[in-house]
């Protein structure tokens, strides 16, 4: 990991060398949730998280492209970067406008979730080579929309880094007189699913579902939960405190054992 | 860059409208700006959430549906909020009127046509 005292200090500051360099690039970077960003001629085109959906699988799940009809398109481009957006296009399936403000969306959204916790560390490879790529975005353009993003959650219900870890439960009952993106994310919240789940599950962005949520709960649609800690499940045994033993043992219940030979159903012995 | 993007060059074609000063594609959601044209530069991120909160106070006060066009008429100025669906979040496409050159009636036919045009 090149997080060496003499280099670039954080992610935003590799992206800006490379932008510089006009370099072709992948940067991984570590952490939770960690992810790659893809850099073409010092311009990002992608970036691949586990936490907020990327391009193709917002396209997929809304439905606006089958994916037998994207498994074709994929299959004709081999690959090829850039050539997506043409062939989504010549076949009548999205148009160039479409797939750009996909991508980007996309970029924007898995920056934000990048920069809601500090990276492990980085480390800058050659270019890996990346399927869906939308134009190339400044880093400058993409640190500003980022910042704002996160000063504008931060200035509602809880700081972004904690609410992208809540699992939020709608308020009962629900009321019938809500847009309809508010409907679908109410009845998509189920105590389980942190904002991140719920974008995949809806096709939506991770950063759009935090500050829909955010203004649920300013609605009062939402239910307090108790807040998730990020500490890792408790692996040391956990034992009774010493005379704090229950008064009544419950009584040790055993199932009837099935004695080998006394029973002759089907009449062999197969041991 | 001096490239234009497919979204900038798609707004390029509702400037020619009489009447209109600025266009910018927005996401209704998170306000992320896609693009803009013209010399109006609008607030984008305001326009997002003006139409979030319109289209909540509607619901609130009895509205079915979702909403669709918002024109908010001043002295000398027009704006106009055109909500797009789309797959995923919808589109705002937020559009600049200078009212003594602008025939609004127009424009909203401009604007119904806009993502059929894009298609184009």
């Amino acid at each position: 990991m090149t997080t060496r005292a003499e280099g670039p200090r954080n992610v935003s500051a590799v992206l800006h060398t490379l932008y510089e360099q006009e370099r072709d690039a992948t940067v991984l970077v570590a952490g939770a949730p960690g992810g790659r960003i893809h850099v073409r001629q010092g311009l990002v085109v992608s970036i691949e998280t586990p936490g907020a959906p990327g391009a193709e699988s917002i396209l997929l799940r809304s439905g606006r492209v089958a994916d037998t009809e994207w498994t074709a398109v994929r299959a004709a481009c081999r690959d090829e970067e850039g050539r997506l957006a043409d062939e989504l296009s010549a076949r009548g399936l999205l148009t160039a406008t479409e797939f750009e403000v996909l991508c980007v969306a996309a970029v924007f959204d898995a920056a934000f979730v990048l920069a809601l916790a500090a990276p492990q560390g980085w480390e800058v490879t050659g270019p890996v080579p990346v399927p869906v790529s939308g134009p190339g975005l400044t880093p400058r353009r993409i640190a500003a929309e980022t910042t704002r993003r996160l000063a504008a959650l931060n200035g509602q219900w809880m700081p972004a880094s904690a609410l992208a870890a809540l699992r939020v439960q709608p308020a009962e009952p629900v009321p019938s007189l809500l847009p309809s993106r508010y409907v679908t994310l109410l009845r998509a919240a189920n105590d389980r699913r942190t904002p991140r789940d719920l974008a995949f599950a809806l096709g939506r962005g991770t950063y759009a579902v935090m500050l829909d949520l955010a203004r649920l709960h300013t609605l009062g649609l939402l239910q307090e939960t108790a807040p998730v800690t990020d500490a890792r499940p408790s692996t040391a045994p956990r034992v009774p405190a010493s005379g704090t033993r229950s008064p009544e043992p419950a009584p040790v219940v055993t199932l009837p054992r099935r004695t080998p030979g006394a029973h002759q159903l089907g009449g062999a012995d197969r041991s | 860059m001096g490239r234009v993007s497919s979204v900038e060059d798609s707004l390029g074609h509702l400037l020619q409208v009489p009447g209109v000063t600025g266009v910018s594609l927005v996401d209704a959601v998170s306000g992320l700006s896609y693009g803009a044209a013209g010399p109006q530069n609008l607030g984008v991120d305001e326009c997002g959430r003006l139409a979030v909160l319109i289209d909540e106070r509607l619901h609130s006060a009895g509205a079915e549906g979702e909403l669709e066009t918002v024109v908010v008429t001043g002295a000398r100025h027009q704006l106009v909020l055109r909500v797009l669906p789309g797959f995923g979040d919808p589109l705002l496409l937020a559009v600049a009127l200078e009212r003594e050159r602008a025939n609004l009636a127009l424009v909203l036919r401009h604007l119904d046509v806009f993502p059929a045009r894009e298609a184009a």
